[in-house]
């Protein structure tokens, strides 16, 4: 798993009002990437944000390789966010993810999955009642 | 005395040609050991016919005044063994198709609607319209050796393997020892501001970018053809015939990084990170599908330098700036090969003023 993989992976995220935690967002996800991908790339979907995010963002390109920002006219929900990153997403291998609580770090187990299976593969959490301990996300109580 | 062009690039050569018509003599020196080996061989190898600038109406109109004139003396350079087709991109693209009709009407280029089977090869959801259009590539081999042969017919001197280190008033200072020049003309394009500032002359903003063309063999269907995907993040593949291949450049992904000079020069950018071949190849591959039977080969990176304001409109104007410091200094620079025919008339300005 460790190994650098020639597989093409996009990562597409979709951001509304996530000014706070964009940079911990890109940081997490360029480690995963670069340690397991000769190539990938980030496509953020700013979803109408109000925040100041698409301004934080722009910041942020000039430090963080292989991101890509699209900027939707208004809030559109996260179906249609989610549907324009994929859209523009150029790998062999997508993965969306929630910017607050999905865990970047489970990117190359769900890419190694879906290529052995041949399928779409979803995470799920696990649940409190079966005595869960909390990780250290959701990322807004970091 | 003799003018002293530096630079033995395209623009610099055939500014010296343009200096000996009116009777001057030239001496060319340049860095390199030969002539055109830097970004006049290393870049796309298009002779622009206009279609490339859509938001450009000037810059549309110069490419396609000046094209006949760029075939009628280097035709022998050109290659026009190939179909080339523009295809107008649905979505994010600055233009939609009429518009490039328009823009093409006025500008008097040529253009017809591609074939079916032509449009076939394209994702009808992300392109809205293909036309054939009459656009060629230059082999940058075959033009070094034709303005060698012209340079050397012209009698125009020429020092290779020689650095320019300053001017100074009627003399310029290189590594092999001082030359005696009447004008000094900096045809140096991304290295315009080191002979400038190197001389004590005040810096010109410029605008430059790493910028890395993929050379690749295409797949068969798209053999003898070019395909310009316009007008905004998309991609072209193109004969680069001086390599017998294909270029692929994409407007996201072949400048790797931008830096501008203003007051000082920026010194020799830092080495690209690695290519993005992968990244040009796989979103080609979006609009263009037979775009996933191509193989990369190998790339070619040089630094591409532009004014500031064609970040914005995309113009290619020419630089033809005198040194208020120096007099008898002057900065050229063109941002396409055909752009050379506009510099006799600031010649024709600057000339009779000098005298």
């Amino acid at each position: 798993m460790s190994a650098v993989s020639a597989l093409f992976v996009s990562v597409v995220c979709r951001l509304h009002d996530e000014r706070g935690l964009v940079e911990s967002l890109l940081e997490d996800l360029t480690r995963v990437l670069r340690a397991h991908y000769d190539n990938w790339e980030i496509v953020l979907v700013d979803d109408g944000s109000r925040d100041g995010t698409t301004a934080r963002v722009k910041e942020l390109l000039g430090r963080f390789e292989g991101v890509r920002l699209l900027r939707l006219s208004r809030a559109f929900g996260l179906d249609v966010a989610i549907t324009a990153g994929l859209e523009s997403a150029i790998g062999d291998v997508v993965v969306t993810l929630s910017a607050e609580s999905d865990p970047p770090d489970l990117i190359p187990q769900l890419v190694e999955l879906s290529r052995r299976e041949n399928a779409a593969v979803y995470g799920v959490a696990p649940s409190r009642r079966r005595g869960w301990e909390p990780p250290a996300w959701p990322r807004r109580l970091r | 005395m003799a003018d002293v062009v530096i630079g033995g690039g395209f623009f610099g050569c055939r500014l010296a040609l343009a200096l000996r018509e009116r009777g001057e003599r030239v001496t060319v020196v340049e860095r390199e050991a030969d002539l055109l080996l830097r970004a006049s061989a290393n870049n796309q190898a298009r002779v622009h016919g206009g279609y490339h600038y859509p938001r450009s109406i000037l810059t549309g109109l110069r490419s396609r005044v000046n094209y006949p004139r760029f075939v009628a003396e280097f035709g022998s350079c050109i290659d026009r063994s190939f179909r080339h087709y523009y295809a107008v991109a649905r979505r994010q693209s600055h233009v939609t198709a009429r518009q490039f009709e328009l823009f093409c009407q006025r500008i008097g280029a040529r253009l017809s609607p591609a074939p079916a089977d032509v449009r076939g090869w394209f994702d009808p959801e992300l392109i809205e319209k293909v036309y054939e259009v009459e656009e060629h590539a230059f082999d940058a081999h075959l033009l070094r050796a034709a303005v060698r042969e012209r340079l050397q017919e012209a009698r125009v001197d020429l020092q290779l393997a020689t650095r320019a280190l300053r001017a100074a008033p009627g003399e310029l200072h290189t590594d092999r020892g001082v030359l005696r020049a009447r004008r000094i003309f900096n045809c140096t394009y991304s290295s315009v501001n080191e002979l400038l500032a190197a001389s004590g002359a005040r810096c010109l903003p410029l605008r430059h970018e790493l910028t890395e063309v993929a050379l690749v063999e295409p797949p068969p269907a798209l053999r003898g053809c070019a395909v310009t995907v316009i007008c905004g993040p998309f991609f072209s593949l193109m004969p680069f015939p001086a390599q017998k291949t294909y270029s692929l450049t994409h407007v996201r992904y072949t400048p790797h990084f931008a830096w501008e000079e203003r007051t000082a020069p920026a010194g020799p950018p830092p080495p690209p990170s690695g290519s993005r071949a992968a990244h040009m190849l796989k979103d080609a591959q979006r609009y263009l599908p037979a775009m996933s039977m191509a193989r990369h080969l190998r790339s070619i990176f040089e630094v591409k330098t532009v004014l500031p304001q064609s970040e914005h409109d995309d113009s290619r104007p020419i630089l033809f700036k005198p040194c208020a410091e120096l007099p008898g200094l002057v900065s050229v620079m063109g941002g396409k090969i055909d752009n050379v025919y506009d510099l006799p008339r600031e010649l024709d300005f600057l000339l009779p003023e000098a005298a």
